[in-house]
């Protein structure tokens, strides 16, 4: 499909007399079989370690845990600091994003499908790659402030960017302006232009026409994107504490992986993450409803004449693209640059000029583990996506088109998954299948199931922020011509959600790609995966072989959203 | 039939014959393939660790299969036991420290084993009086210092405080990586109820404190600060493999805080009498002799020669180490006041 103007009624037409019995039945088996799934991944595991948090010394109910974490200073300000580091962190993501989302959803160049691959691969790397990447970029010894020292004579690095607020900013917004620009641009191009031109032709113009006209009809992309990089953010903690500078600025997470990971005080550590779910759950409620409450019907296409961007960049609204082009080369390319830049180097530490390719030629060297590594991360990934695609489809379809009460909190309940640290996510899983007479920990199975778990909602927020802004009166026509609503959605709002569930495929490998919490308790020796690979290497002081496999991971998540976009037929 | 359907139709296929292919080669059961199965850290498991060298010359002399898994860092190993206390699936957890000990003895997961080989072992190193922990290996935290930029390097624990090194110090939180918590256990071995005031002083030379040590040395290496807690032997990695000499190992007048490492044999285990056996080699030279150079800390066995890049790991003169019990006892409320101390 994709033929532009196509009417969309003309697509399901001739199929219309298939089938129509199945109005009730097809829906309920579809949402049995997700529901179920998640019963026994997701619910089952978290509740054996959640129970922990809710219980007492004699196993009875009790929030006297809870309570005791919430009447504690300490905790009040970590949790005080994790949520508004999250805010800023979500509105600096959405401001770079934005811009990027405009001129790939508004405008055709040549390269947009590699562009728009390459805005992606941020969102993978393990955060020892990030911190890496940052520290030698912006670094007080960094490639940017070695060049700012030689050009102007300095002795003292003149550029501070690392340790403090702002590199923990920014660092989120390198991570996660690639959730903003999938999203907010899978919706984005689908909206028919039509409004906008006849704003114009009123009179509307720059900053005026997209805050009146513009804004409004992606809001729900926006807030689709800002959830997500919200839970994100709250749920980060290496990327604060290193370049934050240290304790002073520390999120939950810091204090989970402690009670969890270190003190092995589980009941504690599920306790505080219990609160954290919380937290998310309450984010999470008021993104939907606004979402629910900010989306409005109109008209959408699946694809339409755009201009030429280089043509704009000509013009004088150009300035302003260049110049944030320049800035997203700054602050996203020139980090990762870095860090592949660093794997070809001979032996570590500053002033090395002997390059090497030995680290290549160890991972692609036939039969080694390296190999192996990146084909479990192929097969993982590949099983994840196909796994979420369905189950947040269905998901996000019955949680877009129900209308009853609390019908938001089922969907923000259904959104669960991401806001649960995946430390204890995976000790869910070892604690709940060690007496199933099903092998499940060690099995591949385990670890594509809980990338599954920790994957599909973010189809179900990219899918939701389209079929809400599909035209209610579709699917009346649709009936009144006597197709059923399963016909319905099969010819006509799933075609139109095309782009948001590339996205969503997109993000659902890239979280498996990129998964290590939940990954590193549940593998064993044959199921080695990318990120594993990079902390084993890291661990034995092969930073150059970590960013070697590192610059492997980026290549191959490329390449990967390259296949995606074009399998999904997504950017012509 | 357009293309999504297609798209949708085939990933539908593919998926369901790959979780038919999946079923069909479905993930073998541990216990019926290994006769002796072991808990390690990830990194002695990994290609260049210990395991590739050592399992496979207890595998040949005992006649046996081991499966050698890896559960995450050390402090994963032990949770990963008492997480599995009712249910035990593995035999021995290798990777506990003499930090961790008191936690492990209280959970009371592991059997006690008095090995015979415990004689090649000075008695300062058997670090578990009741025999359930049994000492492989042990290292020393230090401060390194890279000597292309640092000329005047810190003599003592005190001098670090010196400001002269503003902002030239990488260390690790004691709340998440085990130097981190080690570093701590050391000002308070050499400063008592004091080290919160020791702390104070050293915290403007903090350029930063990272979540583990893997960042922090990724950081030092790249630059970024020339000096980072670490490990006595990490000169002797650079030595070894990048032939350089240039980061060397500061051993300091109050001396250097020491880590023991040792495994256990599981209450419950299915295969006791192997375990033990594997604990009475861990004790031979076919095992020592592979610690210094995949495991990069010293042996237990003092007779073992240690490679020529070892020259490079010094061995502090004083040696620190607090009681188990008393490091038990007060770990939670010295970190809390730690953190207390460093966000401010």
């Amino acid at each position: 499909m994709g033929k532009t103007g196509q009417p969309i009624e003309a697509a399901w037409a001739g199929s219309r007399r298939a089938a129509k019995g199945s109005a009730v039945i097809l829906p309920v088996l579809l949402l049995a079989a997700p529901v179920f799934f998640l019963l026994l991944f997701f619910y089952f595991p978290l509740g054996s370690v959640l129970v922990g948090g809710l219980t007492d010394q004699s196993g009875r109910f009790s929030l006297g845990i809870v309570a005791a974490l919430l009447g504690n200073p300490y905790y009040l300000k970590i949790i005080g600091f994790t949520v508004w580091q999250a805010i800023l962190s979500t509105l600096l993501s959405v401001l770079m994003g934005l811009p990027g989302a405009y001129l790939l959803a508004r405008y055709d160049f040549r390269g947009k499908r590699l562009i728009q691959a390459l805005t992606t691969v941020p969102f993978v790397l393990p955060s020892i790659i990030v911190v890496l990447g940052f520290v030698r970029f912006f670094g007080n010894n960094g490639v940017l402030n070695r060049f700012l020292a030689a050009l102007f004579g300095l002795k003292e690095p003149p550029l501070k960017v690392l340790y403090s607020l702002q590199a923990i900013l920014l660092a989120h917004a390198f991570y996660n302006f690639p959730i903003v620009v999938r999203i907010v641009s899978s919706l984005w191009r689908r909206i028919h232009p039509s409004t906008e031109e006849a704003a114009r032709s009123l009179g509307a113009h720059g900053f005026r026409l997209f805050w009146r006209v513009t804004l409004p009809r992606i809001l729900p992309g926006i807030l689709s994107a800002a959830a997500l990089v919200f839970i994100f953010c709250l749920l980060s903690f290496a990327v604060v504490l290193v370049l934050g500078g240290g304790p002073r600025y520390s999120t939950l997470e810091v204090e989970v992986y402690r009670l969890a990971k270190v003190s092995l005080d589980l009941k504690t550590g599920s306790a505080l993450s219990l609160v954290g779910a919380v937290i998310s759950l309450v984010f999470l409620y008021i993104y939907i409803k606004l979402q629910q409450r900010s989306s409005f019907a109109e008209q959408m296409a699946e694809d339409y004449e755009r201009p030429r961007l280089g043509a704009m960049l000509r013009s004088a609204q150009g300035v302003f693209y260049l110049l944030y082009l320049l800035l997203m080369a700054v602050v996203v390319l020139a980090p990762m640059i870095t860090v592949v830049a660093y794997s070809f180097q001979a032996r570590s530490g500053w002033g090395q000029q002997e390059v090497s390719v030995e680290w290549y030629r160890r991972i692609f060297s036939g039969g080694g583990p390296y190999l192996r590594a990146v084909l479990n991360s192929l097969f993982f990934a590949v099983m994840t996506t196909l796994l979420s695609l369905p189950l947040g489809t269905v998901l996000a379809y019955v949680g877009s088109r129900s209308r009853f009460a609390g019908s938001q909190l089922l969907e923000a309940l259904m959104m669960l998954p991401i806001g649960i640290s995946s430390i204890i996510l995976g000790l869910g899983y070892l604690k709940a299948y060690q007496n199933f007479p099903w092998k499940i920990v060690g099995s591949w199975y385990a670890i594509v199931f809980a990338h599954t778990v920790i994957a599909y909602p973010f189809v179900i927020r990219v899918a939701s922020a389209t079929f809400r802004k599909m035209k209610s009166s579709l699917p009346e026509a649709a009936r009144s011509l006597g197709a059923g609503p399963w016909q319905l959605f099969w010819y006509l709002e799933l075609p139109l959600a095309r782009s948001a569930l590339v996205a969503g495929a997109a993000f659902a490998f890239g979280i498996s790609v990129g998964e290590i919490n939940a990954t590193l308790m549940l593998y064993n020796e044959k199921l080695v995966t990318i990120p594993v690979m990079v902390y084993r290497l890291i661990g034995s002081y092969n930073f150059i072989g970590a960013c070697a496999m590192g610059s492997v991971l980026m290549l191959f998540c490329f390449f990967a959203f390259l296949i995606i976009d074009r399998a999904g037929g997504e950017v012509g | 039939m357009n293309k999504t359907q297609i798209s949708m139709l085939a990933a539908g296929l593919v998926l369901l014959l790959s979780l038919a292919a999946g079923a069909a080669i479905a993930a073998p059961a541990i216990e019926e393939e290994a006769e002796l199965v072991i808990y390690a850290y990830d990194s002695f498991v990994a290609e260049w660790g210990p395991a590739p060298k050592v399992i496979p010359k207890f595998e040949e002399t005992h006649g046996v299969k081991v499966m050698i898994i890896s559960v995450g860092d050390a402090g994963q190993v032990l949770n990963r036991a008492i997480l599995e206390r009712d249910n035990p699936q593995a035999d021995i957890v290798l990777g506990i420290d003499n930090n961790m000990l008191s936690r492990a003895l209280e959970e009371g997961v592991l059997e006690p084993y008095r090995s015979p080989n415990l004689k090649n072992v000075p008695d300062e190193l058997i670090f578990d009086a009741t025999h359930s922990v049994t000492p492989f290996d042990y290292g020393y935290f230090a401060f390194i210092y890279d000597s292309k930029v640092l000329e005047d390097p810190p003599e003592s624990l005190e001098e670090l405080t010196d400001s002269r090194f503003r902002k030239k110090i990488i260390v690790q939180d004691s709340r998440t990586s085990s130097p981190g918590l080690g570093f701590l256990l050391w000002t308070i071995a050499v400063y008592g109820e004091e080290y919160l005031e020791y702390w104070d002083r050293l915290r403007p030379n903090l350029l930063t404190i990272t979540d583990g040590w893997d960042t922090a040395y990724g950081m030092f290496t790249s630059g970024e600060a020339p000096m980072v807690l670490s490990y006595t032997t990490s000169p002797a990695y650079h030595v070894e493999y990048e032939q350089t000499e240039r980061y060397r190992a500061l051993l300091f007048a109050e001396g250097n805080y020491l880590q023991i490492e040792g495994m256990g044999i599981l209450k419950g285990a299915r295969h006791p009498q192997l375990a033990r056996s594997f604990i009475d080699f861990i004790l031979t030279e076919d095992f020592q002799e592979e610690i210094p150079l995949t495991n990069w800390m010293y042996p237990v066995d003092p007779t073992i020669t240690t490679p020529e890049s070892f020259r490079y790991a010094p061995k502090p003169e004083r040696s620190l180490q607090l009681p188990a019990e008393e490091v038990r006892k007060n770990q939670q409320r010295w970190i809390d006041a730690w953190v207390k101390l460093v966000s401010r």
